[in-house]
């Protein structure tokens, strides 16, 4: 009764391999780096096309408004090297989201656009959170 | 009330400390003394956590911001039942929490099993109060609700605006009574283990506290899915967030646990893989509570510098370590006593849905620990966003729906060319009928085509066994067909109710499906009295106002819905500014629907009377917590006790013997 045992090893196997696929071919796309704006900029010419997630400040006062409430326009900063880069966001902005917030944008990172284009934007409470992006009560409570 | 608290769970400490030897001595050397003092020593531990509990509940209900934890969760102005719920708002309250519902649990184990096998109790009651002396040690040592602030403020900060809403009040109570829930099999499959009573009685025991695990698990994680839809405005229920995962991952084991529990009842096989199953349970409730509790994986901050990260891990690893350890000792007598045969079985079926949720659940933990795990490796913090678990659980998702809809209609055993003609053209056509006609209607998404078939596909082999059931019933004892389908559901409960639960999943997939592949969503920025329109709906702004309640001022627009010309609702999307806090906070407006929501968020205003609107048409949600709604309520039907089930559970105690035979 040798057989079915090798059937069904061959049947995980191939289940296995399956599931493993998916999982690589997932992580590959759906890969997101995280940076702060100083290593952005080391690493910034490598990076074309890539997923990434900054992280950084509001600049205080860079906040505009779109017209017709298509989303905002910012400048992020670094609190230590001054670093800045100016970010678009055509989403609803949250309600956490203003000067000097923490904020992590999330987006593809083009080398030559003069402006980031950010999918997602996550802002942080200033002086409140222990390093928490706003999602989940668990999250938020940590104040 | 401050010193109380401290002390009775440094008190704690000790007891358990001290019940853990004298469990596993009295198991040893047989002693009923020793054993009965380690049951007491359980009952000491539940009244010292029961009395830091009530001291913490006092300090918050009398505003005493001397305390650390009071001043951070709570303040004056808050309702009273808020002030109540601040003892899980944060980190240090909700693992009293947990350490409460442990000893609790444990209580009640030890009080329903007294008259168990000894030897296996001792071990039982070794393994609740190790798991208590963990908790007892954060508590004392490393997350203190009790710390005392050097100058204490004159109000506190209060608990978060976001989080001032009913579903604060259940959604953590629940998931955590899910999350103990899940100690007590830990406890009962490690005392099998190492006492060597590895028949169906540590099942049997099992069964009933994994049910209702799953029950509070369920509606623990749809709870805060509702929170994030209704509170949090962005749309969605689900965000494939670290916190979310951690809920999920034991939902899927245990649901792989109450599924492969079937097989071994039945056929005594996949003995081993069910004390797996078990302890990959536990010990993903414990992850999920850490990661839950200390943020680390969302966080900046690495692993190390979060303080209870390092008593965490290393009683992960420690309970880990042990646990297989019996079970790689125990292997030689956890064989299975029949093999399989073939794929096209009904044990087949069972194994494969096994393997098809355990997959889910590795794919989604390596999602999540993916970005502590790179930062480990390459000193790179790279996290995987929703595509990747999107990706990976639709296929997986899709097979599990199908599976569901091919385990009733599949033989024992052997499946033969004929059984397969007997039960599935009727079932295999109407699906296939659904998806053509879904087709011709103009839907040309194919993974919601694929879904919506084999759902179709899946309602018919649930409505026919229904069917089925009640008439075979119906020629025997001449009632009518209601009658007989009612007594059909009574007298089977197990069975039946099975099915109903899995009709509750088809509909959460269905809901979920339609509601992330149809939904519409627009921004409209508009001036007093003019319109606009999206999908079905035409809404006329009539104008934004304000009002002052205790605690916050809020704005609020007044929305007029109409279709056909016809007014047929108003909606009031606001926006609440807390005095206490900085940030407003969004008040979602939500016209629910049978077909759909329309959810209106108020994004924003200027000075020149612009104001903006994010709207959105989410098709079928209510269909998910119907869905789910009819998932719990059958769990709790399942988990009364009926005539059969009883009789069945006599029965297993002598049953691995007749199975042997």
């Amino acid at each position: 009764m040798r057989l079915p045992e090798t059937k069904f090893v061959v049947a995980g196997a191939l289940i296995i391999a399956g599931i493993g696929y998916l999982m690589f071919s997932g992580i590959g796309s759906s890969m997101v780096y995280y940076f702060s704006l100083d290593e952005l900029a080391a690493q910034a010419h490598q990076l074309e096309g890539r997923g990434v997630r900054i992280s950084g400040r509001v600049l205080p006062g860079s906040i505009q408004q779109e017209p017709e409430g298509r989303g905002v326009r910012f400048v992020m900063y670094e609190r230590d090297s001054g670093r800045q880069l100016e970010v678009r966001y055509g989403g609803l902005v949250p309600d956490t989201f203003k000067d000097d917030a923490e904020v992590v944008v999330e987006g593809t990172y083009r080398f030559d656009a003069p402006v980031f284009e950010a999918a997602t934007l996550l802002a942080k409470c200033p002086s409140k959170y222990e390093g928490q992006a706003e999602r989940h009560p668990e999250d938020i409570s940590l104040n | 009330m401050v010193e109380l608290g401290h002390y009775s769970l440094v008190a704690a400490v000790f007891f358990c400390a001290y019940g853990m030897v004298a469990s596993w001595i009295a198991a040893w050397k047989r002693n009923s003394l020793l054993f009965e003092s380690a049951r007491r020593a359980l009952v000491a531990n539940l009244v010292l956590v029961l009395t830091a509990s009530v001291s913490l509940w006092t300090l918050l209900l009398t505003d005493n911001f001397r305390v650390e934890y009071v001043a951070s969760y709570s303040s004056r102005a808050m309702p009273k039942v808020f002030k109540f719920a601040a003892f899980w708002g944060g980190q240090e309250g909700s693992l009293l929490l947990w350490a409460l519902v442990l000893a609790v649990f444990a209580g009640l184990v030890v009080r329903q099993n007294r008259h168990e096998d000894r030897t296996f109790m001792s071990y039982v009651i070794f393994c609740l109060i190790g798991v208590s002396l963990f908790f007892a040690c954060l508590l004392s040592f490393a997350a203190n609700p009790f710390d005392i602030l050097p100058r204490p403020p004159m109000d506190g900060r209060g608990l978060n605006p976001l989080l001032q809403n009913w579903y604060m009040i259940t959604h953590p109570p629940t998931l955590f009574l899910g999350y103990v829930g899940l100690a007590v099999p830990f406890a009962f499959a490690l005392g099998a283990l190492i006492s060597g009573r590895l028949d169906n009685t540590w099942i049997r025991l099992s069964r009933r506290w994994m049910l209702v695990a799953w029950i509070f698990l369920t509606l623990g994680f749809t709870l805060g899915g509702r929170w994030a839809y209704e509170e949090l405005g962005w749309g969605g229920y689900w965000a494939w967030d670290p916190v979310e995962n951690a809920s999920f991952m034991p939902w899927l084991v245990v649901t792989a646990f109450l599924h492969s529990v079937m097989i071994t009842e039945k056929k005594g096989m996949l003995k081993l893989w069910n004390f797996v199953l078990v302890i990959i349970a536990f010990e993903l409730t414990i992850f999920g509570t850490f990661i839950t509790r200390s943020g680390v994986i969302s966080s900046v901050h690495s692993f190390a510098l979060s303080s209870v990260g390092p008593l965490f891990a290393s009683f992960l690893s420690i309970s880990l370590g042990f646990a297989l350890f019996w079970v790689f000792y125990r292997q030689e007598e956890l064989r299975s006593e029949h093999r399989m045969t073939s794929f096209l079985s009904r044990e087949a079926s069972f194994v494969l849905n096994n393997w098809l949720l355990i997959s889910i659940c590795f794919a989604v933990f390596w999602g999540t620990v993916f970005p502590m795990v790179s930062e480990w490796v390459a000193g790179e913090k790279i996290s995987v966003t929703a595509p990747f678990f999107n990706q990976v659980t639709w296929p997986l998702g899709l097979a599990l729906l199908i599976l569901t809809g091919v385990c009733p209609l599949i033989a024992w055993r052997q499946a033969s060319l004929r059984n397969f003609w007997r039960n599935f053209p009727y079932p295999l056509a109407f699906g296939l009928v659904v998806g053509f006609a879904l087709w011709i209607g103009g839907t040309r998404h194919w993974i919601a085509l694929a879904f919506f078939s084999a759902a179709a596909f899946v309602t018919w082999t649930i409505g026919f066994e229904f069917y089925k059931g009640a008439r075979a019933r119906q020629s025997i004892r001449r009632t009518g067909f209601l009658t007989s389908l009612a007594e059909l559901i009574l007298t089977n409960k197990r069975r039946y109710g099975g099915y109903l639960i899995h009709a509750g999943v088809v509909m959460v997939f269905v809901g979920i499906v339609a509601s992330s592949f149809f939904n519409v969503e627009g921004v409209f920025t508009v001036r007093e009295g003019e319109q606009f329109q999206l999908g079905g709906y035409t809404l006329r702004f009539d104008g934004l106002s304000q009002r002052r309640d205790p605690e916050k001022e809020v704005v609020f627009a007044r929305l007029a819905v109409l279709q056909n010309d016809r007014i047929v609702g108003h909606l009031f999307p606001q926006r609440f500014f807390y005095d206490k806090s900085e940030q407003p906070t969004t008040e979602v407006a939500i016209k629910p629907r049978l077909t759909e929501d329309l959810y209106v968020v108020l994004s924003g205003w200027d000075d020149t009377g612009s104001v903006s609107f994010h709207v959105f048409i989410n098709p079928l949600v209510q269909l998910i917590w119907a869905g789910i709604g009819l998932m719990a309520l059958t769990g709790l039907f399942v988990l009364f006790p009926d005539s059969r089930s009883a009789r069945r559970s006599r029965a297993t105690a002598s049953s691995s013997a007749d199975a042997a035979a």
